[in-house]
Order: C-alpha cells, then structure tokens, then sequence
C-alpha cells in the first residue's frame, strides 16, 4: 500500500491533466509538461517517512533525476536517489527499490523526453 | 485562467538581414547594434478560442561566424527555427541553406517545425530574391514562407502566429496519445 502524499509544486499546469491525477492511484488522468525541458514535479509526505521503493508511470520521459529531503518544514537540501535514463515506451513502468531513506519530500526532475511532451499518470510511494 | 505552453524558437540567418528587428521592430530604423552571441526574449501567442497561450522563448542568434561553437550548443534544446534573409542581399538568401543544416543537426533528435522568413520586403526597388525563389527554397527546405518588413511593419507576427498554431497542434495530438497510453 502506498503512502499518501500531496503535489506540493509543478513546474507546468494545464488544468485539464491537473498534477493532482498522479495521486488518485486509478490511472485514468495524467499530468503532462506543456513544453521544453527540464521540468519538475515535488510531492510532500504528511509526515517524514521510511521510503523503501517507489513505482511511477509515465510517458515520453527519458532522463529522470529522483531526490529526497527529509527537511521537516521547507521542501530544501535535496540529495539525489537515483538518475537512470528510461527507454521508449507506450507507457513506462519505473521501479524504484531500495531506496531505504527517510524523506519527507520527493523531487523528480524531467532531464528530457523521447518528444517533446511528457506525462507521469501514477505515482506510488512504498515501505516494502 | 489560461494554460501556457512553452518553447525554444531559434531566428537564424546571416548578419545584418533583420533578425533582431523582426522580434522588436520598435528598435529598427535606429542605428544597427551587432547582437552579441545569443539574446533570448519571449513572444507570447493566444490561441483563439481556447485557453492555451504559446510562449515563445526566441533565440536571437548573432549571425557572425564568431559565435559558431556557442550557437551549436544552444541549439540542442531549440524546437522550432526560423530562418532569416534579406530579399536585397541574394548572399544571404544563398546562406540559408548552410544555417538550416546547421541548426536543424544540432537539434536533431526531435523533428522541428521552422519558417523562411524574407526580411525588408519594403524596399522593392532594390530587391533581387524574388517570391518564387523564396517560396521553391522553402518547399525545398520542409519551411513555412512567411514575408515581412520590420520598417513597415508587415506581417511581422505571421511567422509567431503559425509557429505557436503548430506548436498547439503538436501538444493537442500528443496529450491524446497520452490519454490512449497503455503498458
């Protein structure tokens, strides 16, 4: 089960594919960038957490940067989990294991794209 | 509320034909100040009858070979060009080629929408490019022909216009596929 969380900061808004799809968990809506990259997306926990994996679908994303902070009030001092390039694909899966820290925000930086759209449809934080 | 959209336009061309009087035509007619590497400003088009608006992010590039290295470099994150001549200079419609080849390798990993754009149109006793010259170079090329006069003020936004419609059409189509998306 994931944990709950807010989208605290998007670095593009359409408000027909909102950021708050990502959370809902269904699939059904999206969050999309409306052009040029580097973009970026900031979820906060409700409260500072022990995150062993996460799981996110996207499209056209092909560098991703993923940092936490486990800043209490401000979302600041971010240090980077992971940076992976993710290939081409309908929808991409990314797993992310082993991460074993305690956050209380999440950053994900968009490097680029395979075009020049992306979307994140769903994002999964996990203890397991 | 409106939804904004974004992107990095390039204006390419040799030095002198007008490319920083077609952004601020305000400034032409004035002394001619040499653009220094790259200058970027924003163009912002409504889309009528929705509630999109394009910013442009245009990159003003000095058309001095001076500038090259740096230019390739920019270039990488750029998605639509427009390319720049004068109609009384046939060297700098003779260049057009050469820049477009340039860029469009720099940027070559997204396929981009571009213009061909004739500057000083005004001055039509001096012209020597002709506008089926203009418009066979630009079939040739995959560009939109657009004229204009920075002087007269012609047609100026035409170029902004169609650039910011495609650009429109491209995100329409592209949040369709998402919509569509399955693993």
């Amino acid at each position: 089960m994931g944990f709950e969380y807010d989208v605290t900061m998007v670095s593009s808004y359409d408000t027909l594919y909102p950021c708050e799809n990502i959370t809902n968990g269904s699939g059904a809506g999206f969050w999309t960038t409306t052009g040029t990259y580097p973009q970026c997306l900031v979820i906060t926990l409700k409260e500072t957490t022990h995150v062993k994996s996460l799981e996110l679908f996207s499209c056209n994303v092909k560098g991703l940067r993923i940092e936490g902070s486990a800043s209490e009030s401000e979302a600041l001092n971010f240090e980077e989990i992971t940076q992976q390039e993710i290939p081409p694909g309908n929808l991409q899966k990314t797993t992310v294991s082993d991460i074993n820290g305690d956050f209380k925000h999440l950053k994900f930086d968009i490097l680029s794209g395979h075009e020049h759209f992306a979307s994140i449809h769903d994002l999964t934080v996990m203890n397991g | 509320m409106s939804n904004v959209l974004r992107t990095n336009c390039a204006i390419i061309g040799d030095s002198c034909v007008g490319k920083t009087s077609v952004i601020n035509p305000e400034n032409s007619g004035k002394n001619y100040e040499m653009t220094l590497g790259c200058k970027i400003s924003v163009k912002s088009v409504r889309i009528p009858d929705t509630k999109y608006k394009v910013d442009i992010f245009v990159h003003d590039c000095s058309g001095k070979q001076l500038y090259c290295d740096i230019l390739d470099r920019l270039w990488s994150d750029v998605t639509l060009i427009i390319v720049a001549y004068d109609v009384t200079s046939e060297a700098s419609f003779r260049s057009v080629k050469d820049w477009h080849t340039r860029c469009t390798k720099a940027t070559q990993e997204h396929p981009t929408f571009g213009v061909l754009l004739a500057c000083k149109t005004d001055l039509s006793n001096r012209r020597t490019v002709t506008l089926a010259q203009g418009e066979s170079l630009a079939k040739e090329l995959g560009l939109q022909y657009f004229e204009c006069s920075a002087r007269d003020g012609s047609n100026l936004d035409a170029s902004f216009f169609y650039l910011a419609h495609e650009w429109y059409k491209l995100y329409m189509e592209k949040v369709e596929s998402f919509s569509n998306a399955q693993l």
